[in-house]
């Protein structure tokens, strides 16, 4: 595994955790869209938005395309 | 809906997607990896949408709508923690799956752990795992078009005719030119599902709620409050978690693109069509669940919903439900046919010409086809248990999985041992009904499954080749990836 990846595992774990935990205990009960469908939405987001940037690494050597 | 209109519909659709195949057969070269990976050449977008259509089944419109309307936001919890993982999960497998499939010329998931672990056994143990498992969620497919057909024509289309109407277009689809004809195909069918989501969207936003969605919601604040417990969410979450590395179909697909930019792409692809296709099915329950509250059957929701809109709209509606089911079923029975020809038959018959075992796998589409048809057509309380259970039994290659990339020391005894222990210990608690500490099988399935795998591999001998297959991958990685 290259550092980068190591990050990314770390990253994960505390994706994993956060997702759970806040939903599950802080925003429980909130009975609005500004509670835990607000936060599962910008988390997800987050990963997402991580995940193109750690793939932007990724060099290219090519190849060719058959289906487009 | 008039029948009629329907039948129009699916024809409409099923033309488009003739035509398509028939322009992906016109460039169909020989051999396994053509057929199978149409040559491990396709692009970045079609390979993200054939990602998304093979992920995203019928499921999403039908199930996730009629949990979120009976359960409330949980199922956002739950589809979004599936969406993130699998993004996690890509990021870090899918350059070793790619690479690996280049290295070793490689057509199936189960064949990677047969060259890792230097026996075939491990392979074959993992195809049928996933035969077992996979026919019952493909027979779900057929039947949830077969249910959707009878309930929009109004009884005038039959179970049994709608399933075969499914059962001949995913035949179709798959048989004539394989990878090449799926991919195109999945590429329209993905189109069509996002697309007819957002027209459905736009048409409750303004229509249905014009004062206003979120302000709606504000009659019925128990849906947005987390109601669902602990255990139920880890186990239903668990397997979905891990379906990006051990559900064969989207694993076959990580050999596909054509450079390290087209599998990038995909993920992104991926993340931005599974994004927006959570976040509206779910607002469709929640708007099923403020607009037209206590159905008996929370399943029902999506189509109680379709019978408000206007009938071109259901149309588009339905048939991007048929196209979700019918791209995640041709795309299974296809790599289900590979495997069955690479991972099994190849077992046993090690000496058959690449000919002759592309033949059997062909042969084999319209075979897994037809049983998926008949065991739909029984209508058992089995399909049920057994398709719950897909995603649970498929988790118990996870550990074989990760030992085959990360840890040196693993063996083909403690791979095997433990797909088996942990397939039987699933099965089992499915099967009894049991829930042990209040824990879901999957749960309990992957302790056993994980436990038997570390204790026989440390009693056993690793393959000899390991540091070799470790070595090819990582500078085939570093070379192509730059990382």
């Amino acid at each position: 595994m290259t550092q980068r990846e190591k990050t990314w595992v770390l990253f994960s774990i505390l994706y994993g955790a956060f997702n759970v935990i806040v939903p599950f205990t802080v925003l429980r009960d909130v009975g609005t869209l500004a509670g835990a469908f607000l936060f599962w939405n910008l988390i997800t987001a987050a990963v997402l938005l991580a995940g193109a940037w750690i793939t932007s690494g990724w060099k290219d050597r090519g190849g060719k395309e058959i289906l487009r | 809906m008039s029948p009629s209109m329907i039948i129009a519909g699916i024809a409409a659709w099923f033309t488009v997607g003739s035509l398509l195949s028939w322009h992906a057969r016109k460039n169909l070269g020989e051999g396994m990896i053509e057929y199978f990976l149409a040559d491990r050449k396709v692009g970045g977008f079609i390979s993200a949408m054939t990602y998304s259509a093979t992920t995203y089944s019928a499921f999403m419109m039908v199930g996730l709508v009629g949990l979120t309307y009976s359960s409330g936001i949980g199922s956002l919890g739950f589809e979004m923690t599936y969406l993130a993982a699998t993004v996690i999960l890509m990021v870090i497998f899918a350059p070793r799956y790619w690479a690996a499939g280049r290295i070793f010329r490689l057509v199936t998931p189960s064949e990677l752990l047969t060259r890792r672990y230097g026996s075939p056994m491990t392979g074959a143990v993992s195809a049928i795992l996933c035969l077992v498992m996979l026919v019952p969620y493909a027979s779900v497919q057929l039947m949830g078009i077969g249910y959707l057909l009878e309930v929009l024509s109004g009884g005038a289309i039959p179970f049994a005719v709608g399933m075969l109407i499914a059962a001949g277009v995913s035949f179709v689809f798959s048989w004539w030119a394989g990878l090449r004809s799926v991919a195109l195909t999945d590429a329209l069918q993905a189109v069509v599902m996002i697309v007819a989501s957002l027209f459905l969207m736009g048409f409750i936003a303004l229509a249905l709620f014009p004062e206003g969605l979120p302000e709606a919601l504000g009659s019925r604040q128990d849906l947005l409050k987390v109601s669902w417990s602990f255990p139920m969410f880890l186990g239903l979450t668990l397997p979905w978690a891990f379906f990006a590395v051990t559900n064969p179909q989207v694993v076959q697909r990580l050999y596909i693109p054509a450079s390290v930019r087209n599998l990038r792409r995909m993920i992104l692809g991926f993340s931005a069509f599974g994004f927006v296709y959570t976040v509206l099915c779910v607002v469709f329950g929640l708007a099923a669940a403020v607009k037209m509250p206590g159905l008996e059957k929370a399943d029902n929701a999506m189509a109680m919903l379709l019978s408000s809109v206007p009938s071109p709209l259901a149309l588009v509606v339905s048939l991007s439900i048929m196209a979700a089911a019918v791209s995640t079923m041709n795309s299974v029975i296809l790599t289900l046919s590979s495997m069955f020809g690479r991972d099994v038959v190849r077992t046993f018959l090690p000496h058959i010409s690449e000919k002759t075992e592309l033949g059997i796998c062909r042969l084999l589409i319209p075979v897994i086809t037809v049983v998926c048809f008949f065991f739909a057509r029984m209508q058992l309380g089995l399909i049920a248990v057994l398709s719950s259970m897909a995603s649970g039994g498929l988790l118990m290659q996870l550990p074989t999985i990760l030992g085959a990339f990360f840890w040196k020391r693993a063996t083909a005894a403690g791979a095997v041992s433990s797909m088996i222990a942990g397939g039987l210990a699933v099965g089992f608690m499915y099967v009894q009904g049991l829930k042990p500490l209040g824990h879901w099988p999957p749960v309990w399935g992957i302790l056993v499954s994980g436990a038997v795998f570390i204790a026989v591999s440390l009693a056993t001998r690793p393959p000899i080749d390991t540091e070799d297959f470790f070595s090819s991958v990582e500078s085939y990685i570093r070379d192509s990836f730059g990382s």
